[in-house]
Protein backbone atom coordinates (compact mmCIF):
# COMPACT_ATOMS: atom_id res chain seq x y z
CA UNK A 1 0.00 0.00 0.00
CA UNK A 2 1.52 3.33 -0.80
CA UNK A 3 1.34 6.55 0.62
CA UNK A 4 -1.38 7.84 -1.97
CA UNK A 5 -3.55 4.72 -1.45
CA UNK A 6 -3.09 5.88 2.31
CA UNK A 7 -3.84 9.20 1.35
CA UNK A 8 -7.30 8.32 -0.49
CA UNK A 9 -8.67 5.94 2.50
CA UNK A 10 -7.88 8.59 4.96
CA UNK A 11 -9.53 11.13 2.55
CA UNK A 12 -12.74 9.02 1.94
CA UNK A 13 -12.91 8.42 6.10
CA UNK A 14 -12.76 12.48 6.27
CA UNK A 15 -15.70 12.54 3.80
CA UNK A 16 -17.79 9.65 5.63
CA UNK A 17 -17.11 11.21 8.64
CA UNK A 18 -18.46 14.77 7.39
CA UNK A 19 -21.50 13.35 5.37
CA UNK A 20 -22.36 11.78 8.86
CA UNK A 21 -22.67 15.28 10.45
CA UNK A 22 -25.72 15.98 11.94
CA UNK A 23 -27.08 18.04 9.77
CA UNK A 24 -29.77 15.54 8.57
CA UNK A 25 -30.51 13.64 11.83
CA UNK A 26 -33.10 14.14 14.21
CA UNK A 27 -31.91 16.35 17.15
CA UNK A 28 -32.60 14.07 20.60
CA UNK A 29 -32.74 16.42 23.07
CA UNK A 30 -31.15 16.27 26.68
CA UNK A 31 -34.81 14.87 28.49
CA UNK A 32 -35.12 12.40 25.75
CA UNK A 33 -31.73 10.64 26.39
CA UNK A 34 -32.80 8.48 29.45
CA UNK A 35 -32.47 5.13 27.77
CA UNK A 36 -29.17 6.36 25.82
CA UNK A 37 -27.63 6.79 29.04
CA UNK A 38 -28.12 3.19 30.30
CA UNK A 39 -25.04 0.99 30.21
CA UNK A 40 -26.88 -1.26 27.52
CA UNK A 41 -26.64 1.88 25.36
CA UNK A 42 -22.73 2.72 25.61
CA UNK A 43 -20.44 1.71 22.87
CA UNK A 44 -17.96 0.47 25.44
CA UNK A 45 -19.27 0.37 29.04
CA UNK A 46 -16.49 -1.72 30.42
CA UNK A 47 -12.61 0.12 30.21
CA UNK A 48 -10.79 -2.72 31.66
CA UNK A 49 -12.24 -5.18 29.37
CA UNK A 50 -11.50 -2.72 26.44
CA UNK A 51 -7.83 -2.59 27.91
CA UNK A 52 -8.01 -6.11 28.00
CA UNK A 53 -8.98 -6.73 24.44
CA UNK A 54 -6.61 -4.17 23.08
CA UNK A 55 -3.38 -6.01 24.73
CA UNK A 56 -4.02 -9.58 25.36
CA UNK A 57 -6.31 -10.44 22.59
CA UNK A 58 -4.86 -9.94 19.89
CA UNK A 59 -1.45 -11.41 20.25
CA UNK A 60 -3.50 -14.62 21.23
CA UNK A 61 -5.71 -14.73 18.40
CA UNK A 62 -2.46 -14.40 16.52
CA UNK A 63 -4.36 -10.98 14.27
CA UNK A 64 -2.95 -8.05 12.46
CA UNK A 65 -5.51 -5.59 12.66
CA UNK A 66 -8.29 -6.94 13.85
CA UNK A 67 -8.98 -4.84 17.15
CA UNK A 68 -7.90 -1.28 18.30
CA UNK A 69 -5.37 -1.81 19.92
CA UNK A 70 -2.56 -0.11 18.99
CA UNK A 71 0.91 -1.34 18.81
CA UNK A 72 3.10 -1.89 21.42
CA UNK A 73 4.85 -5.30 22.24
CA UNK A 74 6.20 -8.00 20.38
CA UNK A 75 3.73 -10.53 20.70
CA UNK A 76 5.88 -13.05 21.18
CA UNK B 1 4.45 -9.94 41.74
CA UNK B 2 1.02 -11.02 42.79
CA UNK B 3 1.23 -10.60 46.17
CA UNK B 4 2.61 -7.07 45.81
CA UNK B 5 -0.36 -6.58 43.73
CA UNK B 6 -3.13 -8.03 45.62
CA UNK B 7 -1.42 -6.30 49.20
CA UNK B 8 -2.01 -3.22 46.58
CA UNK B 9 -5.51 -3.80 45.75
CA UNK B 10 -6.34 -4.63 49.14
CA UNK B 11 -4.39 -1.15 50.67
CA UNK B 12 -6.87 0.10 47.73
CA UNK B 13 -9.97 -0.96 48.70
CA UNK B 14 -9.10 0.04 52.39
CA UNK B 15 -9.11 3.82 51.39
CA UNK B 16 -12.25 3.46 49.38
CA UNK B 17 -14.49 4.83 52.50
CA UNK B 18 -13.13 8.26 52.09
CA UNK B 19 -13.42 8.90 48.51
CA UNK B 20 -15.43 11.06 46.23
CA UNK B 21 -18.76 10.51 44.26
CA UNK B 22 -17.71 9.34 41.15
CA UNK B 23 -14.46 7.54 42.39
CA UNK B 24 -14.06 4.29 41.85
CA UNK B 25 -12.04 0.66 41.47
CA UNK B 26 -12.78 -1.66 39.09
CA UNK B 27 -10.73 -4.95 39.30
CA UNK B 28 -10.52 -8.16 37.01
CA UNK B 29 -8.70 -11.04 36.44
CA UNK B 30 -9.01 -12.90 33.38
CA UNK B 31 -7.64 -16.68 32.69
CA UNK B 32 -6.83 -17.93 29.33
CA UNK B 33 -6.20 -21.15 27.92
CA UNK B 34 -5.59 -23.01 24.96
CA UNK B 35 -5.60 -26.09 22.84
CA UNK B 36 -1.75 -26.78 23.11
CA UNK B 37 -1.84 -26.31 27.15
CA UNK B 38 -1.07 -22.81 27.25
CA UNK B 39 -2.38 -20.79 30.07
CA UNK B 40 -1.84 -17.31 31.03
CA UNK B 41 -3.02 -15.34 34.03
CA UNK B 42 -3.88 -11.67 33.79
CA UNK B 43 -4.94 -9.49 37.03
CA UNK B 44 -5.45 -6.10 36.23
CA UNK B 45 -7.27 -2.62 38.01
CA UNK B 46 -8.39 0.64 36.95
CA UNK B 47 -8.30 3.35 40.09
CA UNK B 48 -10.27 6.31 38.85
CA UNK B 49 -9.99 9.01 40.86
CA UNK B 50 -11.73 13.01 40.70
CA UNK B 51 -9.37 15.92 41.55
CA UNK B 52 -11.36 18.86 41.65
CA UNK B 53 -14.63 19.13 39.64
CA UNK B 54 -13.21 18.91 36.00
CA UNK B 55 -9.98 16.62 36.36
CA UNK B 56 -10.17 13.18 37.15
CA UNK B 57 -6.88 10.52 37.41
CA UNK B 58 -6.78 6.96 36.66
CA UNK B 59 -4.51 4.18 37.03
CA UNK B 60 -4.02 0.82 35.48
CA UNK B 61 -1.82 -1.51 36.63
CA UNK B 62 -1.47 -5.03 34.45
CA UNK B 63 0.22 -8.47 35.30
CA UNK B 64 -0.23 -10.93 32.72
CA UNK B 65 1.87 -14.58 33.84
CA UNK B 66 2.07 -16.89 30.77
CA UNK B 67 2.91 -20.95 30.64
CA UNK B 68 2.35 -23.41 29.11
CA UNK B 69 3.21 -26.47 26.21
CA UNK B 70 3.03 -25.16 23.12
CA UNK B 71 6.77 -23.99 22.95
CA UNK B 72 7.75 -27.24 24.01
CA UNK B 73 5.37 -29.37 21.44
CA UNK B 74 6.41 -27.15 18.50
CA UNK B 75 8.55 -28.49 16.25
CA UNK B 76 8.54 -32.07 18.11
CA UNK B 77 4.90 -32.29 17.24
CA UNK B 78 6.04 -32.12 13.32
CA UNK B 79 8.91 -34.30 13.88
CA UNK B 80 11.57 -33.05 16.19
CA UNK B 81 14.70 -31.03 15.24
CA UNK B 82 17.34 -29.46 17.73
CA UNK B 83 15.13 -26.16 18.89
CA UNK B 84 12.34 -27.52 20.32
CA UNK B 85 11.07 -24.75 22.97
CA UNK B 86 10.08 -21.95 20.10
CA UNK B 87 6.53 -20.54 20.43
CA UNK B 88 5.08 -18.02 19.01
CA UNK B 89 1.32 -18.22 19.73
CA UNK B 90 0.81 -17.71 22.90
CA UNK B 91 1.94 -14.50 23.70
CA UNK B 92 4.86 -15.75 25.52
CA UNK B 93 8.26 -15.22 24.41
CA UNK B 94 10.90 -18.42 24.83
CA UNK B 95 12.67 -19.03 27.91
CA UNK B 96 13.55 -23.03 27.50
CA UNK B 97 16.09 -22.90 24.23
CA UNK B 98 18.80 -21.62 25.84
CA UNK B 99 17.33 -21.39 29.32
CA UNK B 100 19.49 -18.34 29.78
CA UNK B 101 16.82 -15.90 31.29
CA UNK B 102 16.68 -18.40 34.32
CA UNK B 103 13.21 -17.69 34.84
CA UNK B 104 11.20 -21.13 34.66
CA UNK B 105 9.00 -22.41 32.59
CA UNK B 106 6.62 -19.36 32.64
CA UNK B 107 6.92 -15.70 32.06
CA UNK B 108 5.40 -12.23 33.20
CA UNK B 109 4.63 -9.10 32.19
CA UNK B 110 3.11 -6.21 33.67
CA UNK B 111 2.47 -2.75 33.07
CA UNK B 112 0.83 0.20 34.48
CA UNK B 113 -0.99 3.25 32.68
CA UNK B 114 -1.32 6.91 34.34
CA UNK B 115 -3.79 9.08 32.53
CA UNK B 116 -5.08 12.41 33.41
CA UNK B 117 -8.51 13.03 32.54
CA UNK B 118 -9.67 16.83 32.25
CA UNK B 119 -13.61 17.46 31.32
CA UNK B 120 -15.38 20.50 31.31
CA UNK B 121 -19.10 21.44 29.54
CA UNK B 122 -18.36 18.94 26.46
CA UNK B 123 -14.91 19.39 26.26
CA UNK B 124 -12.59 16.28 27.16
CA UNK B 125 -8.72 16.31 26.77
CA UNK B 126 -6.82 13.81 27.79
CA UNK B 127 -2.69 12.50 28.47
CA UNK B 128 -0.99 9.48 29.55
CA UNK B 129 1.44 7.49 30.22
CA UNK B 130 1.86 3.51 29.72
CA UNK B 131 4.61 1.64 30.28
CA UNK B 132 5.11 -2.08 30.75
CA UNK B 133 7.95 -4.86 31.18
CA UNK B 134 8.50 -8.61 30.40
CA UNK B 135 12.03 -10.23 30.61
CA UNK B 136 13.16 -9.12 27.03
CA UNK B 137 11.01 -6.54 26.14
CA UNK B 138 10.20 -3.07 27.15
CA UNK B 139 7.64 -0.52 25.97
CA UNK B 140 6.82 3.23 27.38
CA UNK B 141 3.84 4.87 25.11
CA UNK B 142 2.99 8.42 25.55
CA UNK B 143 -0.39 9.77 24.57
CA UNK B 144 -3.37 12.36 24.13
CA UNK B 145 -6.99 12.49 23.43
CA UNK B 146 -9.94 14.29 23.20
CA UNK B 147 -13.51 14.64 22.72
CA UNK B 148 -16.15 17.60 21.66
CA UNK B 149 -19.56 17.24 21.77
CA UNK B 150 -21.84 19.60 19.62
CA UNK B 151 -24.58 20.01 18.02
CA UNK B 152 -26.68 19.92 21.98
CA UNK B 153 -24.30 17.13 22.75
CA UNK B 154 -25.92 14.62 19.86
CA UNK B 155 -22.47 14.50 17.92
CA UNK B 156 -18.98 13.97 19.21
CA UNK B 157 -15.90 14.05 17.94
CA UNK B 158 -12.79 12.10 19.12
CA UNK B 159 -9.17 12.06 18.62
CA UNK B 160 -6.23 10.62 19.96
CA UNK B 161 -2.03 9.99 19.36
CA UNK B 162 -0.13 8.09 21.09
CA UNK B 163 3.52 6.83 20.49
CA UNK B 164 5.37 3.44 21.01
CA UNK B 165 9.09 3.42 22.08
CA UNK B 166 10.03 0.01 22.22
CA UNK B 167 12.63 -2.59 22.60
CA UNK B 168 13.39 -6.04 22.19
CA UNK B 169 16.15 -7.33 23.97
CA UNK B 170 16.16 -11.19 23.37
CA UNK B 171 17.56 -14.33 25.18
CA UNK B 172 21.32 -15.57 24.91
CA UNK B 173 22.02 -16.40 21.18
CA UNK B 174 19.23 -15.26 20.20
CA UNK B 175 20.48 -11.66 20.27
CA UNK B 176 22.41 -12.62 17.18
CA UNK B 177 19.27 -13.05 14.95
CA UNK B 178 17.41 -10.02 16.19
CA UNK B 179 16.40 -7.20 18.90
CA UNK B 180 16.81 -4.04 19.03
CA UNK B 181 14.53 -0.97 19.04
CA UNK B 182 10.95 0.14 17.09
CA UNK B 183 8.92 2.81 16.84
CA UNK B 184 5.19 2.73 16.49
CA UNK B 185 2.99 5.93 16.13
CA UNK B 186 -0.73 5.80 15.81
CA UNK B 187 -3.34 8.51 14.98
CA UNK B 188 -6.93 7.87 14.93
CA UNK B 189 -10.38 10.16 14.59
CA UNK B 190 -13.64 9.51 15.41
CA UNK B 191 -17.31 10.24 15.63
CA UNK B 192 -20.25 8.81 17.39
CA UNK B 193 -23.63 10.49 16.52
CA UNK B 194 -27.09 9.95 18.18
CA UNK B 195 -29.76 9.18 15.64
CA UNK B 196 -32.75 8.35 17.49
CA UNK B 197 -33.56 8.13 21.55
CA UNK B 198 -32.92 4.68 20.91
CA UNK B 199 -30.01 4.58 18.09
CA UNK B 200 -26.65 5.49 17.43
CA UNK B 201 -23.80 5.23 15.38
CA UNK B 202 -20.20 5.50 15.04
CA UNK B 203 -16.87 5.64 12.77
CA UNK B 204 -13.09 5.51 13.54
CA UNK B 205 -10.03 5.95 11.67
CA UNK B 206 -6.63 5.20 12.68
CA UNK B 207 -2.81 5.44 11.23
CA UNK B 208 -0.33 3.60 12.62
CA UNK B 209 3.61 3.72 11.53
CA UNK B 210 5.94 1.28 12.70
CA UNK B 211 9.10 1.28 12.15
CA UNK B 212 12.34 -0.77 13.67
CA UNK B 213 12.99 -4.35 14.74
CA UNK B 214 9.37 -5.51 13.62
CA UNK B 215 8.49 -9.02 14.83
CA UNK B 216 10.70 -11.37 17.29
CA UNK B 217 14.02 -13.73 16.57
CA UNK B 218 12.24 -16.64 18.75
CA UNK B 219 10.14 -18.18 15.38
CA UNK B 220 13.07 -19.58 12.74
CA UNK B 221 11.66 -19.87 9.40
CA UNK B 222 11.98 -23.18 7.67
CA UNK B 223 13.58 -23.32 4.54
CA UNK B 224 14.75 -25.88 1.62
CA UNK B 225 18.59 -25.04 2.43
CA UNK B 226 19.75 -27.40 5.15
CA UNK B 227 23.74 -25.92 5.52
CA UNK B 228 22.09 -23.49 8.07
CA UNK B 229 23.61 -23.43 11.58
CA UNK B 230 20.24 -25.05 13.09
CA UNK B 231 19.47 -27.34 10.06
CA UNK B 232 17.09 -25.90 7.47
CA UNK B 233 16.32 -22.82 9.71
CA UNK B 234 16.69 -19.37 9.38
CA UNK B 235 15.78 -15.99 11.02
CA UNK B 236 12.90 -14.09 10.39
CA UNK B 237 13.70 -11.26 8.23
CA UNK B 238 10.81 -8.49 7.74
CA UNK B 239 10.57 -5.29 6.67
CA UNK B 240 11.46 -2.54 8.58
CA UNK B 241 8.57 0.06 8.14
CA UNK B 242 4.85 -0.52 8.10
CA UNK B 243 2.27 1.77 7.53
CA UNK B 244 -1.42 0.94 8.15
CA UNK B 245 -4.95 2.03 7.49
CA UNK B 246 -8.13 0.70 9.60
CA UNK B 247 -11.53 1.76 9.39
CA UNK B 248 -14.55 1.02 11.67
CA UNK B 249 -18.03 1.68 11.92
CA UNK B 250 -20.55 0.28 14.54
CA UNK B 251 -24.70 0.92 14.21
CA UNK B 252 -26.02 0.24 17.51
CA UNK B 253 -29.75 -0.21 18.14
CA UNK B 254 -32.16 -0.37 21.74
CA UNK B 255 -35.35 -1.36 21.94
CA UNK B 256 -37.55 -3.14 24.92
CA UNK B 257 -38.66 -6.34 25.26
CA UNK B 258 -41.42 -6.06 27.43
CA UNK B 259 -40.86 -3.49 29.81
CA UNK B 260 -36.54 -4.52 29.79
CA UNK B 261 -34.64 -2.46 27.76
CA UNK B 262 -32.13 -4.09 25.48
CA UNK B 263 -29.91 -3.08 22.40
CA UNK B 264 -28.58 -4.75 19.70
CA UNK B 265 -24.92 -3.48 18.01
CA UNK B 266 -22.96 -4.70 14.73
CA UNK B 267 -19.44 -3.38 13.62
CA UNK B 268 -17.11 -3.70 10.62
CA UNK B 269 -14.12 -3.15 11.04
CA UNK B 270 -11.35 -2.95 8.01
CA UNK B 271 -7.48 -3.34 8.04
CA UNK B 272 -4.76 -2.91 5.18
CA UNK B 273 -0.95 -1.94 5.42
CA UNK B 274 1.78 -1.48 3.12
CA UNK B 275 2.64 -5.23 3.48
CA UNK B 276 -0.30 -5.86 1.71
CA UNK B 277 -2.29 -7.81 4.44
CA UNK B 278 -5.89 -7.15 4.34
CA UNK B 279 -8.51 -7.99 7.63
CA UNK B 280 -12.04 -7.80 7.80
CA UNK B 281 -14.16 -7.87 11.26
CA UNK B 282 -17.63 -8.37 11.94
CA UNK B 283 -18.99 -8.20 15.77
CA UNK B 284 -22.53 -8.47 16.66
CA UNK B 285 -23.53 -7.86 20.34
CA UNK B 286 -26.68 -8.49 21.79
CA UNK B 287 -27.13 -6.52 25.64
CA UNK B 288 -29.85 -6.52 27.71
CA UNK B 289 -31.47 -5.93 31.13
CA UNK B 290 -32.90 -9.22 33.02
CA UNK B 291 -33.63 -7.07 35.70
CA UNK B 292 -32.90 -3.22 36.38
CA UNK B 293 -29.83 -4.20 38.03
CA UNK B 294 -28.44 -7.39 35.86
CA UNK B 295 -27.60 -7.30 32.21
CA UNK B 296 -27.02 -9.96 29.68
CA UNK B 297 -24.75 -10.25 26.90
CA UNK B 298 -24.04 -12.34 24.28
CA UNK B 299 -21.30 -11.66 21.38
CA UNK B 300 -20.27 -13.17 18.45
CA UNK B 301 -17.44 -11.98 15.99
CA UNK B 302 -15.73 -12.97 12.49
CA UNK B 303 -12.93 -12.22 11.59
CA UNK B 304 -10.65 -13.26 8.17
CA UNK B 305 -7.33 -12.16 7.38
CA UNK B 306 -5.25 -12.54 4.09
CA UNK B 307 -1.19 -13.26 4.34
CA UNK B 308 1.22 -10.48 3.93
CA UNK B 309 2.41 -10.26 0.49
CA UNK B 310 5.68 -11.99 0.99
CA UNK B 311 4.21 -15.35 3.03
CA UNK B 312 4.61 -18.40 1.75
CA UNK B 313 3.91 -22.26 2.42
CA UNK B 314 7.38 -23.27 1.68
CA UNK B 315 10.67 -20.87 1.81
CA UNK B 316 13.92 -21.70 -0.20
CA UNK B 317 16.08 -19.71 1.96
CA UNK B 318 17.45 -16.79 -0.91
CA UNK B 319 13.90 -14.78 -0.29
CA UNK B 320 14.56 -11.36 0.97
CA UNK B 321 11.78 -11.36 3.38
CA UNK B 322 10.69 -14.58 5.61
CA UNK B 323 8.39 -15.42 7.98
CA UNK B 324 6.73 -18.04 9.86
CA UNK B 325 4.88 -15.67 12.29
CA UNK B 326 0.44 -16.39 12.45
CA UNK B 327 0.24 -13.10 12.75
CA UNK B 328 1.20 -12.37 9.13
CA UNK B 329 -0.39 -15.53 7.51
CA UNK B 330 -3.94 -15.93 6.15
CA UNK B 331 -6.45 -17.40 9.01
CA UNK B 332 -9.91 -16.94 9.84
CA UNK B 333 -11.68 -17.05 13.16
CA UNK B 334 -14.96 -17.31 14.94
CA UNK B 335 -15.42 -16.31 18.57
CA UNK B 336 -18.49 -16.57 20.55
CA UNK B 337 -18.45 -15.29 24.12
CA UNK B 338 -21.27 -14.53 26.86
CA UNK B 339 -21.28 -12.20 30.23
CA UNK B 340 -23.31 -11.32 32.94
CA UNK B 341 -23.49 -7.53 34.88
CA UNK B 342 -24.67 -7.47 38.27
CA UNK B 343 -24.55 -5.26 41.91
CA UNK B 344 -24.51 -6.72 45.38
CA UNK B 345 -27.28 -6.00 47.62
CA UNK B 346 -27.61 -2.43 48.81
CA UNK B 347 -27.34 -3.75 52.03
CA UNK B 348 -23.84 -4.60 51.71
CA UNK B 349 -21.44 -2.64 54.02
CA UNK B 350 -19.62 0.23 51.88
CA UNK B 351 -15.98 -1.24 52.18
CA UNK B 352 -17.51 -4.33 50.04
CA UNK B 353 -17.59 -4.50 46.23
CA UNK B 354 -20.34 -2.88 44.27
CA UNK B 355 -20.26 -4.63 41.24
CA UNK B 356 -19.75 -8.03 39.46
CA UNK B 357 -19.27 -9.65 35.77
CA UNK B 358 -18.32 -12.82 34.72
CA UNK B 359 -17.61 -13.74 31.32
CA UNK B 360 -16.09 -16.36 29.02
CA UNK B 361 -15.68 -15.79 25.30
CA UNK B 362 -14.06 -19.03 23.38
CA UNK B 363 -12.25 -18.77 19.93
CA UNK B 364 -11.84 -21.22 17.13
CA UNK B 365 -9.36 -20.66 14.70
CA UNK B 366 -8.82 -21.99 11.24
CA UNK B 367 -5.30 -21.96 9.45
CA UNK B 368 -6.65 -23.22 6.15
CA UNK B 369 -4.42 -25.93 6.26
CA UNK B 370 -1.03 -23.92 6.67
CA UNK B 371 1.91 -26.59 7.84
CA UNK B 372 4.36 -23.57 7.99
CA UNK B 373 2.90 -22.52 11.05
CA UNK B 374 4.07 -25.39 12.85
CA UNK B 375 3.23 -24.44 16.63
CA UNK B 376 -0.27 -25.42 15.95
CA UNK B 377 -1.40 -29.31 15.52
CA UNK B 378 -0.27 -29.69 12.04
CA UNK B 379 -2.95 -32.58 11.43
CA UNK B 380 -5.70 -30.33 12.20
CA UNK B 381 -5.44 -26.60 11.34
CA UNK B 382 -8.11 -26.23 13.44
CA UNK B 383 -7.34 -24.25 17.25
CA UNK B 384 -9.20 -23.06 19.97
CA UNK B 385 -9.08 -21.19 22.85
CA UNK B 386 -10.84 -19.88 25.66
CA UNK B 387 -10.90 -16.61 27.99
CA UNK B 388 -12.50 -16.32 31.09
CA UNK B 389 -12.88 -13.16 32.93
CA UNK B 390 -14.38 -12.28 36.65
CA UNK B 391 -14.41 -8.20 37.72
CA UNK B 392 -15.36 -6.96 40.72
CA UNK B 393 -15.95 -3.12 41.64
CA UNK B 394 -16.05 -0.58 44.55
CA UNK B 395 -17.62 2.71 44.38
CA UNK B 396 -14.72 4.80 46.43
Amino acid sequence: MNPARILRIALAAALLALAALPQGCAMVHQKDREWLSDPVMSRQPDKLEGSLDGDNFPRREGSTGGSSGAGGGCGC
Amino acid sequence: MLRKTISVLSALSLAAVAGDEGDRLDTKVELFRDRNDVTAVSPVFLLTKGVGNHVSVEWEGQWDAVTGASRKMGRAVVGGGSQPGVDAVSGASLDGVSGASGKGDWESRYGSRVTGVYSNQGRVFSAGIYASRENDYQSVSPSVGGAWDFAERNTTLSWGASWFFDKSFPYGAWAQYGGGPKRVQSYNVGLTQILTPLSLFGVNATYTRTTGYIGHPYNPVTVAITDTPYDGLQAERLPSSKDAVALAGQFLQGFHLGERLGSASVEYRAYEDSWNLKSHTVTFKWTQHLTDATIFRLQGRWYRQWGAEFVKDAYQGDERYLTADIRFYPFSSYLAGAKLISEFPDAWPGWAPRRWDLSYDHLWRDTHGNVQLYQLYPANAWYMQGTGRLGLSWDL
